[in-house]
């Protein structure tokens, strides 16, 4: 596959004021491949939009370098700039200036202008859906159709990569369906290459081709989701409550005899709230939920309730780091 | 380059369609000049010359004199106490002995003298005689008088032409002013230059005749001796106390109005101007706070370019800010005055030269205050507190600082500049050079400084 962004070494340092240094990014090496969409998922502060910062040209790398298209960011900083459109976390648009206007001004910024640039603009309304109201400014706009004209100006000039950082941040849930199903569009449709980047789980899932778990600065996972799946473990966790007052040693005994379950043991808690919850592995978690019931039943412990928990993203993070994304 | 054009344009855009920002930008600075200019420019030159008359100053004349021989013709002559008696209003009695000739004979005087409008020295000046060069600078400096005008005890030796001495010798009266009362001092200059003048011309005159003379040695006695000679040759000295008529309005003879809106405008333009220039600046910072200063840094544009952009549009609001204020006193000045007035002078080229070096120095210092400030609202403070600075040591707020401190305002060289047009002095090099170096340093400052903090690629 022709990858048209390779990362190598790519390092971020800062020093405080109290002179103290901070690794924001420590030495990535990636490879985004041409019409995929590619998303960097980590916690909050883990250096996702450090790297994107840096791939994108805003902050020059303390060590390594990115090539976009085969064009160095530090050394052909322009030509590599040329490639990629942005779209960044922050709504990054003049609200005294119409979604038009704002438009037209960054494509002018791209090197666009006349006839060109008109039509570029009517086709990017499109995409975002926001034809009826290109002249109004966008002071006026909902958060959602900010996000969606912040997502447009990164499309203007038809970029063969476009990065886009945690669009969906603070917008209402009708409004991320519509910016997750234009990413799609943009993969589907127009043959973009995609960088994704976000804390939600779900997302990363739901859009990707290939995702990189980033944390502290350091990539911890790369591959395609089945294989992210794969190393997250292939049980089920089934989790029981039952009331304080029932809970007993024996009842991990009676979990772990039942056909299907691996292991059982109490999940700690830190709060006492009269309940205590029991996580049952298990291969195929539903299939072994009703041999789990008539366990209990027959223990004569009454079950207040059963969540069932998949592996995911979040689960193979937690299994990597001991914390959860949302952390 | 087109790109830096395409930023400065949408922040003009920007700029010129919030109508809060015009608001502030060009009717506060108007109405506040139009109000200072009206109430206290009516006080300044309305009503029987007000401040512009019996305006103190020391008069120290250690003038020996000299003695005049012409043909066996004697007679003694002290310039000194010639202007110490045309600025007392005392006249030239005792200062010319030998020269007789009745001032009110002088055609050239008798038509300068009086008319409406028009007030003496004598109603001018409130001088006071003094012997001690010590006693008037004290004075001065103790803002008892405006000025003290110290005339050397060389000066009728200096002054001197004659057979034996045909050119004269360079001399200077020395005014020791006080920076309180520029006006004031700047009145005794203008006085004391006219009164030059007719020095010069009545020496020169004499200094060509005796080199045309020269050649025919027979003839001198009888010239000198001539009553056509002694009427001509007095009437240009005696010249002095009727040809210095100070005009309501003006300094001296030379045709000088200077409108009280542009007293008060020029500085008011020049203090709104960094006001505008802070703000305008700061746009950067919001930018970089908003995200549109990344994003535009992520387009294929150099840094320097997305900042000459934005530092085009501070210097332009700037001198759209100052001209649309010149314009506006001009029109309220043709309002009161009832008929079309042109208040800042004839030269227009100069007029927006001086426009465009306030607007470079102004935007120039604004883009400093911003760039030194890690928030819209610090830029705000620093850039208020620069501003306020500048205007007190500018003279903006009615009293002049030390020299020292006004030659370091931006305020003072735009004011001035625009005061010196009105004036019809067109003598505003030095001022175009001083704001357009301080654009240029204060610029390329900023400039840096702006690069440092978003980082150039």
């Amino acid at each position: 596959m022709e990858s048209i962004v390779r990362v190598s070494g790519l390092t971020k340092t800062y020093t405080r004021q109290d002179g103290s240094v901070v690794q924001a990014v420590r030495g990535i090496d990636l490879d985004i491949y041409r019409g995929e969409v590619f998303s960097l998922l980590g916690p909050n502060g883990a250096g996702k939009s450090t790297t994107i910062s840096m791939i994108s040209g805003l902050i020059p790398p303390t060590a390594g370098d990115a090539e976009i298209g085969g064009h160095s960011i530090t050394r052909e900083p322009l030509q590599a700039k040329a490639l990629i459109g942005v779209v960044p976390q922050e709504v990054a648009l003049y609200p005294m200036l119409s979604a038009r206007r704002n438009l037209d001004f960054f494509g002018r910024m791209y090197g666009l202008s006349g006839a060109e640039l008109s039509k570029r603009i009517d086709e990017v309304l499109d995409v975002i859906d926001l034809k009826d109201r290109q002249n109004d400014k966008v002071e006026t706009f909902s958060g959602g159709m900010k996000r969606r004209v912040n997502i447009g100006v990164g499309l203007l000039h038809r970029p063969q990569l476009i990065y886009m950082d945690e669009p969906t941040v603070g917008v209402d849930p009708q409004s991320r369906r519509r910016i997750l199903d234009t990413v799609l569009r943009l993969r589907g449709e127009y043959g973009m290459t995609v960088l994704y980047t976000t804390h939600l789980m779900e997302e990363a899932q739901e859009l990707s081709d290939r995702v990189a778990i980033i944390d502290n600065g350091a990539i911890i996972a790369l591959g395609t989701l089945m294989e992210l799946m794969s190393q997250a473990g292939e049980e089920d966790i089934l989790v029981l409550t039952v009331a304080k007052e029932r809970a007993n040693d024996s009842i991990v005994g009676v979990l772990q005899a039942v056909e299907g379950v691996s292991r059982a043991q109490i999940e700690p808690s830190d709060t006492d709230n009269g309940e205590v919850k029991y996580a049952v592995y298990a291969r195929l978690g539903r299939r072994a939920l009703p041999g789990v019931l008539t366990a209990m039943n027959a223990a004569g412990v009454d079950v207040m309730s059963v969540n069932v928990r998949e592996p995911d993203l979040e689960t193979l993070f937690l299994a990597l780091t001991g914390r959860a994304l949302r952390e | 380059m087109r790109k830096a054009f395409i930023i400065a344009y949408k922040d003009l855009y920007t700029t010129f369609t919030d109508r809060n920002l015009i608001l502030l930008m060009f009717a506060a600075p108007l109405v506040l000049s139009a109000i200072i200019g009206v109430t206290f420019g009516g006080i300044a030159v309305g009503g029987g010359g007000g401040a512009l008359s019996d305006i103190p100053v020391a008069i120290v004349n250690l003038d020996e004199g000299v003695s005049l021989s012409f043909s066996g013709q004697d007679s003694a002559i002290n310039y000194g106490a010639l202007i110490a008696g045309v600025l007392s209003g005392e006249g030239v009695g005792g200062a010319v002995s030998g020269l007789s000739r009745d001032t009110a004979d002088c055609p050239a005087a008798a038509a300068a003298e009086g008319g409406e409008g028009t007030m003496t020295l004598e109603q001018l000046l409130a001088p006071v005689m003094l012997t001690s060069v010590e006693e008037a600078r004290r004075r001065v400096e103790a803002d008892e008088v405006a000025a003290a005008v110290i005339i050397p005890a060389s000066f009728s030796a200096d002054l001197q032409v004659s057979p034996v001495k045909p050119a004269l010798t360079p001399v200077s009266i020395e005014v020791y002013s006080s920076p309180e009362r520029p006006i004031s001092a700047q009145i005794i200059r203008g006085v004391l230059d006219q009164i030059g003048a007719q020095f010069a011309a009545g020496n020169v005159t004499l200094s060509a005749l005796i080199a045309s003379l020269a050649s025919d040695p027979l003839r001198i006695s009888s010239v000198f001796n001539s009553s056509a000679f002694n009427e001509g040759i007095g009437c240009v000295f005696a010249g002095v106390s009727s040809s210095v008529v100070i005009d309501r309005q003006s300094i001296s003879g030379a045709e000088v109005v200077i409108n009280p809106l542009v007293m008060i405008g020029a500085a008011q333009a020049v203090f709104f101007g960094l006001f505008t220039a802070n703000g305008q600046a700061s746009s950067i910072i919001i930018e970089r706070k908003n995200w549109t200063l990344q994003r535009l840094l992520i387009t294929p544009t150099p840094a320097v370019i997305v900042l000459f952009g934005k530092m085009l549009a501070v210097f332009i609001v700037v001198a759209v800010q100052i001209l649309f204020l010149v314009v506006g006193l001009t029109l309220l000045a043709s309002l009161l005055g009832g008929s079309p007035q042109f208040i800042w002078g004839t030269n227009i080229p100069g007029l927006l030269a001086v426009i465009a070096a306030t607007a470079l120095g102004t935007a120039g210092i604004g883009s400093i205050t911003a760039a030194a400030a890690k928030s819209a609202e610090q830029a705000g403070v620093i850039g208020s507190i620069v501003a306020i600075f500048s205007a007190v040591f500018g003279g903006a707020f009615g009293f002049m600082p030390p020299p020292a401190l006004a030659n370091l305002s931006i305020v003072y060289w735009g004011a001035d500049s625009f005061t010196r047009l009105a004036a019809g002095n067109n003598d505003i090099l030095l001022n175009l050079l001083v704001m357009v170096l301080y654009g240029a340093v204060t610029f390329a400052i900023g400039f840096v400084l702006f690069r440092s903090r978003i980082g150039d690629r």
